[in-house]
């Protein structure tokens, strides 16, 4: 936002008048308007949340003023951390004042350019600071505080195999660990209940079972050929043999006694002339109730 | 309902500052006159300095060339008609001692005493809602709050409560449940086994402000909906699940996917589907599960719904001998656009700088005049009912709030289909002015007609078979990748070199009138 008609030093002047003259202004004037709009979407951005930041801060500095000095707890706050009564008519007429901003009776008004009083930016929810930079992967930078809290909403992190949130991408469950091994900082894909049925199951396996389960019970969806599943469904076993049902994996089962019940059709279904042993598909149907016996690809 | 809004704001104004600086709050605290004759010039002056259309009618005069003085900025002085330059602003404010100016390109506010932009949240209101971004955002979160509170008031005491007078609002005070600070938005859905396209249209949607508003607002209530599987008690559930506090892991559709399944046979069953006819379907099904909204086509549908997402087309067909115009019009869920004609115009070498195909490119030739084919002859009425050449023209009659726009990937030929893979190049900001029927040659104010990217889908893959992934924009202006349940960071010039299968964007400034 610089002003000057003539700021090109370093450029070749026109005479004026001259088409040369015209373009290179025009020119001129269009880069400065583009920058002017960024600068001052920025400058609008940065200026408004340190505006709310010398409020909140001027706000809180005056209701730590006002909480009454009571000892028996308010019965109708849920807020457990925190039981403190604030004085209201007390909060009504005072004046606290801040190096950025004046309290006085209820209204804040600034003192001040906030871009110059006000260094760190404010949460005008939780009242604390806001870090500016993820704490981890790119661009990242160490919390200048490490003992200091800071409010929730964080920058959003930038990492290879991380989400936003700086967690690793969830997996598959793996039944054939115990407990214990788990490593409890891989997150594994959550089970989900089926809409229709009590039976829970791997939240991206619940389609495939859904179907059968609209489809009238177990065998009525079994007739239906599953259209190209191939290419979308990344975790089919490719080239495992036709599985066996696991019947020593009951205990990781979420309702073992539901399953041996359901389990029992199938023995007789397989005498029937069935599908194509060679779709794999099936085979996929057959075992998902053990899908938690599945290992992840 | 309005004592409701305005505990809401009274909330809402707890951060913000009473005035933008210390020498507005003189101006503004003074006397009402002077504060209101303030108000009023800033309202007139925001309104003049808005981005008019240039008429299209009017001859430009070919004699004599328009001096322009400059074409940065200007700084129009609040007090008096004067218009500075930044490098005469002081000079201005030392002469007569006006200190306020607004700027001609982003209509802020600027103090020549602070010497810097100043943000005023009172003077802002003033926009109204036409104003920008922002008060939508204002707009949302209050409307987020009162939903909160809403919910919460039915669980503490089973009944609904809109807080009415102050003895509730001091109950709300005691009650509110702030919702706790997260990363907004940036959460995942799962894929439940080829429900990728379901997930890609959800992110679409669950990041439109006003929709979120709507369900989270009690829009539709699915404590009270009687309707057998409803899909828009589905939606509110995902909706509010995906809203919920202190969560940022991916949520699930499980019961919105059944819904739909018992709804539609062809969008049953454990299998692909395309994405854009899953959008359709939700959007007529949203549509048609609304209490109040109005099927047939001749009364106008004044539903939520029908404002958010249908828009309405004229198609004008005109007689070439007699000139006579008739006019049809049909409502639009959406505007597919040939990446066809694109192609074709490149191989014969029509498109003469360009390597790639616009967006703009296809608007123009999707409202362009065509000439009808001879083998299915119009008649016309006027010239007797008998055949005549003529030509037809599609246009945008009406603009929805969140608009969807589909570019034809796929060939359908007499024995294949067949999918083209290539760029189209999309901008961030539309206008979509040049595509409406305009009613007069008058000027018109263009923020009313500019539209935001907000999410785009990318189909990978084949024609069979492949996979859905959505690029968002979230409420901080970030973009994040949403492949199912994995919520990444991208930067703007990776979502905008996607090879794009639908595109959504949604208006600038919301058109509504208050209510």
């Amino acid at each position: 936002m610089a002003d000057s008609n003539n700021s090109g030093g370093r450029g070749p002047t026109y005479p004026a008048g001259t088409i040369a003259k015209v373009a290179t202004d025009i020119l001129n004037a269009t880069f400065q308007n583009i920058i002017h709009d960024l600068v001052s979407k920025v400058h609008r951005e940065e200026k408004v949340a340190r505006m709310r930041s010398a409020v909140v801060l001027a706000r809180q500095k005056a209701e730590e003023d006002a909480i009454m000095p009571e000892e028996a707890p308010s019965k109708t706050s849920t807020d457990t951390k925190r039981e403190v009564i604030l004085d209201t008519k007390k909060l009504a007429s005072m004046r606290v004042e801040t190096d950025a901003a004046l309290y006085d009776r209820g209204k804040v008004f600034l003192k001040g350019n906030p871009l110059k009083t006000i260094k760190e930016h404010v949460c005008p929810d939780c009242r604390l600071p806001k870090l500016l930079y993820p704490t981890a992967g790119e661009s990242s930078c160490p919390s200048p505080d490490s003992r200091a809290e800071y409010c929730a909403n964080v920058p959003m992190v930038k990492r290879e195999g991380h989400d936003v949130h700086g967690k690793l991408f969830a997996i598959m469950p793996n039944p054939k660990k115990k407990k214990g091994d788990r490593d409890s900082t891989i997150p594994e894909i959550p089970t989900t209940k089926c809409p229709i049925c009590p039976r829970y199951f791997v939240m991206t396996r619940l389609a495939q079972h859904l179907e059968r389960c609209v489809g009238g019970g177990r065998n009525g969806g079994r007739n239906k050929t599953p259209t190209d599943s191939g290419a979308s469904n990344g975790n089919s076993p490719t080239s495992s043999a036709p599985k066996r049902p696991y019947a020593d994996d009951d205990e990781e089962s979420p309702s073992p006694t539901k399953k041996k019940k359901l389990n029992g059709p199938k023995k007789g279904s397989s005498n029937k002339p069935g599908p194509s042993k060679l779709k794999q598909s099936f085979t996929v149907e057959d075992n998902d109730d053990d899908i938690k016996s599945e290992t992840a690809d | 309902m309005s004592l409701t809004m305005a505990t809401l704001d009274s909330v809402q104004l707890l951060s913000e500052a009473a005035f933008g600086c210390e020498h507005l709050a003189v101006i503004l605290s003074k006397d009402q006159k002077t504060a209101g004759q303030f108000k009023e010039q800033f309202r007139k002056l925001y309104q003049s300095l808005a981005p008019y259309s240039k008429p299209d009618t009017v001859a430009v005069p070919t004699t004599g060339l328009r001096t322009v003085e400059s074409l940065k900025p200007k700084y129009h002085c609040l007090s008096c008609p004067e218009v500075c330059l930044g490098t005469t602003r002081a000079e201005h404010t030392a002469d007569s001692g006006h200190a306020f100016y607004m700027d001609s390109r982003s209509r802020y506010l600027f103090c020549q005493k602070c010497v810097d932009f100043v943000y005023d949240h009172g003077l802002d209101r003033l926009r109204g809602p036409t104003g920008k971004y922002e008060v939508l955002g204002e707009f949302q979160k209050s409307t987020i709050l009162r939903a909160l509170m809403n919910i919460r008031s039915r669980l503490t005491d089973g009944r609904s409560i809109w807080a009415e007078d102050s003895a509730t609002e001091a109950y709300v005070k005691i009650n509110a449940y702030k919702n706790p600070c997260i990363n907004r938005g940036a959460r995942g859905v799962w894929n439940m086994g080829q429900t990728c396209y379901q997930a890609a249209i959800l992110q679409a949607m669950l990041h439109d402000p006003t929709l979120t508003a709507y369900f989270l607002g009690g829009g539709h209530d699915v404590h009270v909906c009687r309707v057998k599987e409803c899909l828009a008690c589905a939606t509110a559930e995902v909706f509010m699940e995906f809203n919920s506090a202190e969560r940022n892991d991916a949520v699930s559709a499980a019961t919105l996917l059944h819904h739909g399944w018992q709804k539609s046979k062809d969008m049953a069953g454990y299998r692909q589907q395309d994405a854009h006819e899953y959008f359709q379907f939700l959007v007529n099904e949203l549509h048609s599960s609304t209490p109040g909204h109005v099927e047939s086509y001749d009364k106008p549908c004044q539903c939520f719904f029908h404002q958010m997402f249908y828009g309405e087309l004229r198609s004008s067909v005109m007689c070439h001998k007699c000139g006579q115009t008739t006019n049809t019009h049909d409502p639009m869920a959406d505007l597919s656009l040939d990446v066809q004609l694109q192609h074709k115009k490149r191989k014969l070498g029509r498109s003469t700088a360009s390597t790639t195909g616009t967006l703009i490119g296809c608007l123009d030739s999707f409202t362009a005049a065509e000439d009808l084919h001879a083998d299915a002859a119009y008649h016309c009425e006027k010239c007797g009912n008998t055949p005549q050449r003529a030509s037809k023209r599609l246009q945008i009659r009406k603009l929805p709030v969140m608009l969807c726009m589909q570019l034809k990937r796929y060939e359908h030929t007499s024995n294949t289909s067949e999918k083209m893979n290539g760029h189209i190049d999309f901008p961030l900001t539309l206008n979509m002015l040049p595509y409406t029927v305009k009613k007069d040659h008058l000027p018109v104010d263009m923020s009313q007609y500019m539209y935001d990217l907000s999410t785009v889908i990318v189909h990978e893959g084949t024609m069979d078979s492949g996979h859905y992934y959505a690029y968002t924009r979230l409420e901080n202006d970030k973009w994040v990748l949403m492949d199912d349940n994995k919520v990444t960071v991208v930067g703007v010039s990776e979502v905008l070199r996607q090879d794009a299968y639908l595109l959504f964007y949604s208006a600038s400034c919301l058109r509504t009138a208050k209510t």
